[in-house]
């Protein structure tokens, strides 16, 4: 099916500001680590052969050829109509979910982390004029233009996210296992720490 | 009207005295002769399993699981598949509150969709229309409204983390408000899930996705909720039904609307705390409304009509009634907290301050939170949290 020329400037856009946006902003940094290791990403429109996929290694995140094998997360615009909503900046993608307009295959709080920093990454890449209906006023830890320079002449490849805070928050929880067993024998708080993933009840 | 909204409630809602009487009846509407019966072991031991196959004891059940667990998984919703394949059932009875009615939603998706494995169907809207299972659910709790919303949520066995499916196939055909169903539930169950109710109803009203429809049935699962909380944890019978109509009715609205922070927030508290869901709605509703005071002010304003009365309304002025609906929120779960003695702070769960952080990063990852009309930060989220610390 023939794809539609802007709904494609405008996901390759967003493919190629994803990592330079999650390797500069330290929100859309916290939100790429919190995502799985591993994970392979679709996005396009139902019925419509993929537009973009991502792959997300340890500190990359990078535009692949787009496939029509199964993604562990597939994200799809149930039209065109509802996709140009998106990637023109008329609605947020909350908004886009919220309206059903969107298909999800996988994991919904992968998703979720995902929507939070293509939030993000709008907001660096439309002018605020646009942005102010849907996205509340963030600081911008780099340039506008210099994310409108990467999507143009960078290479996701050599865009590698530092894993700083990671690496810190696994010396603290280094720190807190020897802490907890020192203290009372018992590591316990750090199994709270560790289950945070437990089932919670339901809606 | 210049938005753009869905709106799906396929399920017939037999509710009032006696309600349970008619389940032959739907079964054979449904063709279903020979169904699978799913609850839990609190329910058995409560007798209340003894009690449904009592009442429908025209009805021939070819298997009955009972050992559905409190956070169900989904191993159990594939073993309970083989079960009803093994037994040749041909529909499913589903007698139970949350837990159970997502299991059962579970095993009629993988049934209908005639997979082994339910992990291939995770996810938002992505199944087709399947085979039909007949598929009746008998909620014993008031407040999940869960036999009336199109959302399972089920902890992956492997990972043991929450995967949430959303397909209008989970709807149930028939849901059966009984009020003999709800008599022994515990006060402190019937303030919680009550509460619960109160949540879907008023973050329905406020959410991103509040349609003309969805305003309805929030806003009478309010007035009905507002009359009746008090008087059913007091174990009064017709309030108890009221109560469970209005979680229907709540359920049905945010399966529409959708909810927001306060679910946000208290999916995190139950997965990092164990808080049980309806106390950390409980806890969790006046401080979020005033998060969101601002952006819902008109909302909240004309919802002071429905949780109280009309002389409550037109005696407060009309700048102050959001922040009168607060307040009179505030009251009634001192009142509970009097009657019940439900406990409303995190430090009375075993909170230490180092678990905030992790339940407001588990908070802003959550499904919930993305609709909620105002967009929060982490430490949004801790403010809130500190308030009920
Ligand atoms: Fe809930």
């Amino acid at each position: 099916m023939k794809k539609s020329s802007i709904i494609n400037i405008v996901f390759n856009v967003l493919g190629k500001a994803f990592g330079y946006v999650c390797k500069n902003d330290k929100r859309a940094k916290d939100l790429f680590f919190a995502l799985p290791k591993h994970l392979t990403i679709n996005m396009g429109i139902y019925g419509e052969s993929t537009y973009i996929s991502l792959e997300k290694t340890e500190n990359q995140i990078l535009k692949v050829k787009p496939t029509k094998e199964n993604a562990d997360l597939e994200v799809l615009f149930k039209t065109r109509y509802a996709a140009r909503l998106v990637l023109l900046g008329k609605i947020s993608v909350s908004e886009s979910f919220a309206r059903h307009d969107i298909l999800l295959k996988g994991d919904i709080n992968t998703a979720v982390r995902l929507v939070r920093i293509i939030n993000i990454i709008e907001y660096y890449l439309f002018p605020r004029i646009i942005t102010y209906k849907f996205l509340p006023k963030m600081q911008k830890e780099i340039s506008s233009f210099k994310v409108y320079g990467f999507t143009l002449f960078g290479n996701s490849k050599n865009c590698k996210i530092d894993n700083f805070n990671a690496k810190i928050k696994n010396v603290t929880n280094k720190n807190a296992e020897k802490h907890n067993k020192d203290t009372d024998g018992s590591d316990k708080n750090l199994e709270k720490l560790q289950n945070v993933e437990k089932v919670s009840e339901k809606v | 009207m210049d938005k753009y909204f869905e709106f799906n409630n396929g399920t017939k809602i037999l509710c009032g005295k006696n309600a349970l009487n008619n389940l032959k009846y739907e079964l054979d509407y449904l063709g279903s002769s020979c169904p699978l019966l799913l609850s839990d072991e609190g329910l058995e031991t409560a007798k209340i399993v003894d009690f449904v196959m009592k009442t429908a004891k025209n009805i021939k059940f070819n298997a009955v699981f009972t050992k559905i667990p409190a956070d169900s998984s989904t191993l159990t919703i594939n073993q309970i598949a083989r079960l009803y394949k093994n037994n040749k059932c041909d529909g499913i009875v589903a007698l139970g509150g949350g837990s159970v009615i997502d299991t059962a939603k579970g095993v009629k998706l993988i049934l209908n969709q005639s997979k082994v494995d339910i992990m291939d169907l995770a996810g938002n809207e992505i199944v087709k229309k399947g085979k039909f299972i007949p598929f009746v659910v008998i909620p014993t709790t008031c407040g999940t409204g869960s036999e009336c919303t199109s959302v399972a949520v089920i902890k992956n066995s492997k990972t043991k983390t929450k995967l949430e499916f959303i397909s209008s196939e989970l709807l149930p055909d028939v849901a059966i408000l009984d009020e003999r169903l709800t008599k022994k539930l515990p006060p402190k169950l019937v303030a919680s899930t009550g509460f619960d109710a109160l949540v879907h109803a008023i973050e329905a009203y406020t959410s991103l996705q509040k349609n003309p429809i969805s305003d309805i049935y929030a806003t009478t699962a309010i007035k009905l909720i507002g009359s009746n909380i008090i008087d059913a944890i007091g174990g009064d019978d017709n309030a108890r039904l009221n109560m469970a109509l209005a979680s229907n009715l709540a359920g049905t609205a945010f399966s529409s609307a959708m909810v927001g922070i306060v679910h946000a927030i208290g999916h995190a508290l139950g997965a990092v705390l164990n808080i049980p869901h309806g106390n950390a709605m409980m806890m969790l509703l006046p401080a979020c409304m005033r998060f969101n005071l601002d952006k819902n002010f008109i909302e909240y304003s004309s919802l002071l009509l429905y949780f109280t009365n009309e002389d409550e309304y037109i005696s407060a002025k009309p700048n102050e009634r959001a922040k009168v609906l607060i307040e009179k929120i505030e009251e009634t779960i001192g009142l509970i907290k009097q009657k019940t003695g439900i406990m409303l702070s995190l430090k009375e769960y075993g909170a230490k301050e180092k678990d905030l952080n992790v339940v407001a990063e588990k908070a802003l990852s959550d499904g919930a939170g993305i609709v909620n009309r105002k967009d929060f930060s982490k430490e949004d989220v801790l403010n809130i949290l500190n308030e009920i610390f």
